[in-house]
């Protein structure tokens, strides 16, 4: 016989999984079976187990014994086999399905199952969460010292990482705390077996062909694709399949930079580790980013009637970059980042060295076949992930930030690209008083709108050791946005000795 | 709906002159004397009378009023209250109010890492259960020591949440009884009683942390207020908690015998220590065995006190006269209290209070002899506990208060 278990943390679709396993016609997939080492994975986290081993001689291989007698493959599915990864694979030769998902969809999944479900995810929160009657009567009728299922997650042990600030944590760093201690026990205990004995599976978009390769892993047969699409349809375990509305907790492409800046501090390794950015500069990149520009690049017309909307904003920066010329320090090249068609700044800046980078192939490919000056550059390049090849004078960017995926991650990217000065203007707006940078992602046009909030900019800046720093509210003379805002400061001398432009 | 307009008489309606005078005599001109004059005078000094009589009446009660009014500003005054609202809701400045709890305790409150440790300690000797008082009173299934940790929320509910919490990280269960006359929880003004606007946080709060929630009973403390019914106020509350969702399973009595004559879960029917008529400040009888537990669906009450059968009524009455020695940091009352009550046994073993900073004290009996042993230390404790052979029942008595800094 054949034995796998399904690896995986809460809220990452190993139900979901678990139910189509179950579909082979040479085996099944148990889900949750009792015992369910709710107890026993906590203790063995906490150092409080003496013999896990003992765990899986005396509680699971009982069960898997059983299932040899009726099935060729048996399979099962907890949240809680982490402690018990080696001992499983010594004594039953299993194999093991690791299902992985985003860390941010499980926290947000975590906390509406919390408001929506059961209200008893990391009961000891300071904020009860905002309950609905349905999760508040859960969890009156079901007490701390019956509740396993809450007891089975991992809290820092003493002297640990984040012991000390447990006790003032939101349930949304709780929860991420748990997405990266269980997928990094998973990993560091999987990372000592053979590689063949391990599938990973990523279900944050589950695809058809890789549940199907997942099986086949196993031994399963019988599957077919389209059973697979059918049941994924279902949204098998979700809120909707329980009954219990739609999630209220915002997707993370609207979390704001502090919620943000909460989750890297504690799941960022975890995510890089498991894949889900390869670059810290694009750990908020979601996928398809920037897609509309791509697919519904805007022609010539377009960016002179954008060009003319906010001509206030550009001659502004172009008479900027020309207050130097009688210095003795002349701002004698210029990267654009985010340069579209290079309207207004290809013929302001005709005298000197002038760069444009942008994410739409389509709109450099343009700038190349009907921009000739020898002066000037264009680049296809996400500026955010790559540096730029070389440092210039001074990088500007006109109304681009506020569509990135990452304001700080921009500022950094301009930073490095500059030997001099950085000069950008946020089109969305002056907002003085906003604590954080407030994303909002529009899956149409697959990119965010951003609010960015003018003290963060300048902490930001200041940090990375700008100078001369101005963050400013200018006027735009146009009655829909009064106030745009401005950004100007000399960057700090570069750490590496990268060639000027 | 509008009155008919009144019409004019007709001249066939006029009535004809009346005739004043009319076959005079002494007689009758004395008669119409007293008539005319000195009947409609005594009527309209009667009338005069009785307007001074509601004069005087009303004047009395808008004394009344403005001493109400005087003494609910001088409470607004002193107790930072903020009116809140287009009604006028007034609410108490709980960060002010905790500074005077944190004030008030500073000589007698331990650090919260001693909750910590006793929590810890218990969680590691062998052979416990750490169950909820509410268990307590069910009959033991297994030979273990079976220890509830009751938390009577007396003026600290910001401590209690985080003793909550701190329990739901361990998975180990507590019982916390939220006193319902403490100025955390509520204020009587006449007869209405306004509850804490933070109250329904910090039960919700209560409910995911998965402890259990009862009422500290203090029925016959708000049976002192002119007017109120205490058992009515009691059985408000268990009804308002559950109202919100806490599934409360029972109450723990308040105070203690002296502070109002009568112990407070005496207010339940088949609890009456002994038959006497106490009577409140006001001299009221106190509301004894007017609530039915089984009917308020409760179904145990938390000091675990049982009624003797032998009360020795002359100690009961001196007992509950001395309130003077009534104070849990006086040994010689806690080892009466606890170990040679004579009004009351227990239906638990031992009980294990914390009366100041690092100071227990545990009384009950043990193999059926009385024991009391004052003056521990917390490591003491643990000591006891761990070396208490089982089966054996245990209260932990712990005031939130105690455990804060």
């Amino acid at each position: 016989m054949t034995v796998f278990f399904i690896l995986s943390c809460a809220r990452s679709g190993s139900t979901s999984l678990a139910r189509i396993l179950n579909e082979a016609d040479n085996g099944l997939c148990a889900i949750e079976p009792t015992p369910n080492l709710n107890v026993e994975t906590r203790l063995a986290m906490d150092g409080q187990l003496d013999d896990p081993s003992a765990v899986v001689r005396n509680l699971v291989l009982p069960r898997v014994h059983a299932a040899a007698a009726t099935t060729r493959v048996y399979g099962e599915k907890n949240v809680t086999y982490g402690p018990f990864i080696p001992h499983l694979y010594q004594l039953t030769h299993c194999k093991f399905i690791f299902l992985k998902r985003d860390g941010r969809d499980v926290v947000r999944s975590l906390l509406d199952w919390h408001d929506c479900m059961f209200g008893d995810v990391y009961r000891e929160c300071a904020d009860p969460g905002e309950l609905t009657p349905r999760a508040l009567a859960a969890a009156a009728s079901l007490p701390v010292h019956r509740d396993t299922s809450d007891f089975s997650r991992p809290r820092p042990t003493p002297g640990s990482a984040w012991d000390d600030h447990w006790e003032t944590m939101s349930r949304f760093e709780m929860c991420a705390f748990y997405w990266a201690t269980i997928n990094d026990l998973y990993r560091d205990e999987l990372d000592r077996l053979p590689h063949d004995a391990w599938f990973e599976l990523d279900y944050t978009r589950p695809d058809p062909d890789d549940i199907l390769a997942a099986a086949d892993f196993c031994g399963l047969s019988g599957i077919t694709r389209q059973l697979v699409q059918q049941l994924l349809a279902n949204h098998i375990n979700s809120l909707q399949d329980r009954a219990a509305g739609d999630p209220v907790h915002p997707r993370w492409m609207d979390w704001d930079a502090r919620l943000r800046r909460s989750f890297h501090a504690i799941a960022g390794p975890t995510m890089q580790r498991l894949g889900f950015f390869d670059h810290p500069a694009t750990r908020w990149r979601p996928p398809d980013y920037g897609r509309c520009w791509r697919d519904h690049a805007a022609d010539l017309p377009w960016y002179e009637w954008m060009y003319d909307t906010r001509r206030t904003m550009h001659e502004e920066a172009l008479q900027w970059i020309h207050s130097f010329d009688q210095s003795p320090h002349p701002l004698s090249s210029i990267a654009d980042f985010g340069c579209g068609l290079g309207v207004g700044y290809a013929d302001a800046l005709a005298d000197r060295r002038y760069v444009g980078f942008d994410l739409v192939e389509s709109s450099i490919d343009w700038c190349r076949q009907n921009r000739s000056n020898p002066r000037h550059e264009y680049h296809h390049l996400d500026f955010i992930r790559h540096p730029t090849p070389q440092r210039y004078d001074a990088v500007i960017s006109s109304g681009t930030i506020d569509n990135a995926y990452d304001v700080e991650a921009f500022l950094d990217a301009m930073i490095n690209a500059s030997s001099r000065w950085i000069y950008l203007t946020c089109y969305r707006g002056w907002f003085p008083d906003l604590d954080e940078h407030n994303y909002s992602w529009v899956d149409a046009d697959r990119c965010f709108y951003t609010n960015v909030a003018p003290r963060r900019i300048r902490e930001f800046l200041q940090q990375r050791g700008c100078e001369n720093i101005t963050v400013e509210p200018r006027p735009t003379g146009r009655a829909d946005i009064p106030l745009e805002t401005r950004v100007i400061a000399t960057v700090p001398p570069p750490a590496e000795n990268a060639p000027d432009g | 709906m509008a009155e008919p307009a009144a019409q004019p008489p007709t001249a066939a309606e006029t009535p004809p002159p009346r005739r004043l005078i009319h076959h005079l005599t002494p007689r009758s001109f004395f008669r119409g004397l007293r008539r005319l004059i000195v009947r409609p005078a005594r009527a309209s000094l009667e009338r005069i009378l009785h307007v001074t009589d509601r004069f005087q009446q009303l004047e009395h009660r808008i004394q009344i009023l403005d001493r109400r009014l005087a003494r609910i500003e001088d409470t607004v005054r002193q107790l930072h209250i903020t009116p809140v609202g287009r009604h006028e809701i007034v609410a108490r400045d709980m960060r002010n109010y905790q500074q005077q709890v944190e004030a008030n305790y500073a000589d007698l409150s331990d650090s919260f890492d001693a909750y910590r440790q006793l929590v810890d300690g218990l969680i590691r000797i062998d052979r416990q259960m750490i169950i909820p008082a509410c268990e307590l009173a069910e009959p033991p299934t297994h030979d273990a020591r079976r220890l509830a940790l009751r938390h009577d929320v007396d003026a600290d509910p910001i401590t209690a949440l985080r003793m909550a919490r701190f329990l739901a990280r361990r998975g180990v269960p507590g019982s916390f009884y939220l006193l319902h006359t403490a100025p955390y929880y509520g204020e009587f003004h006449g007869h209405l009683f306004i509850r804490t606007p933070q109250l329904p946080r910090w039960i919700r709060a209560f409910i995911v942390a998965g402890c259990e929630l009862g009422v500290h009973n203090d029925a016959l403390g708000a049976s002192q207020i002119p007017g109120v019914n205490g058992a009515h106020v009691l059985q408000t509350e268990i009804q308002w908690l559950r109202s919100l969702g806490a599934p409360v399973k029972g109450t723990a009595a308040h105070n203690s015998l002296p502070v109002y004559g009568a112990e407070n879960y005496e207010v339940f029917v088949g609890h009456r220590l002994w038959d006497r008529t106490p009577t409140s400040i006001t001299g009221e009888p106190l509301p004894l065995e007017a609530l039915s537990e089984a009917e308020l669906g409760l179904t145990y009450e938390g000091t675990f006190a049982l009624p003797r059968t032998d009360v020795d009524t002359h100690a009961a009455d001196a007992f509950a006269r001395d309130r003077a020695a009534a104070d849990i940091r006086n040994p010689a009352w806690m080892q009466t209290y606890l170990s040679a009550n004579p009004v009351c046994r227990w239906a638990v073993d031992l009980q294990i209070w914390i009366v100041a900073r690092n100071r227990w004290v545990i009384g009950g009996s043990l193999d059926r002899q009385p024991l009391f042993i004052p003056d521990l230390s917390l490591a003491d404790v643990l000591d006891f506990v761990n070396d208490l052979t089982p089966p054996a029942n245990v209260l932990i008595v712990l005031h939130p208060e105690y455990m804060r800094q």
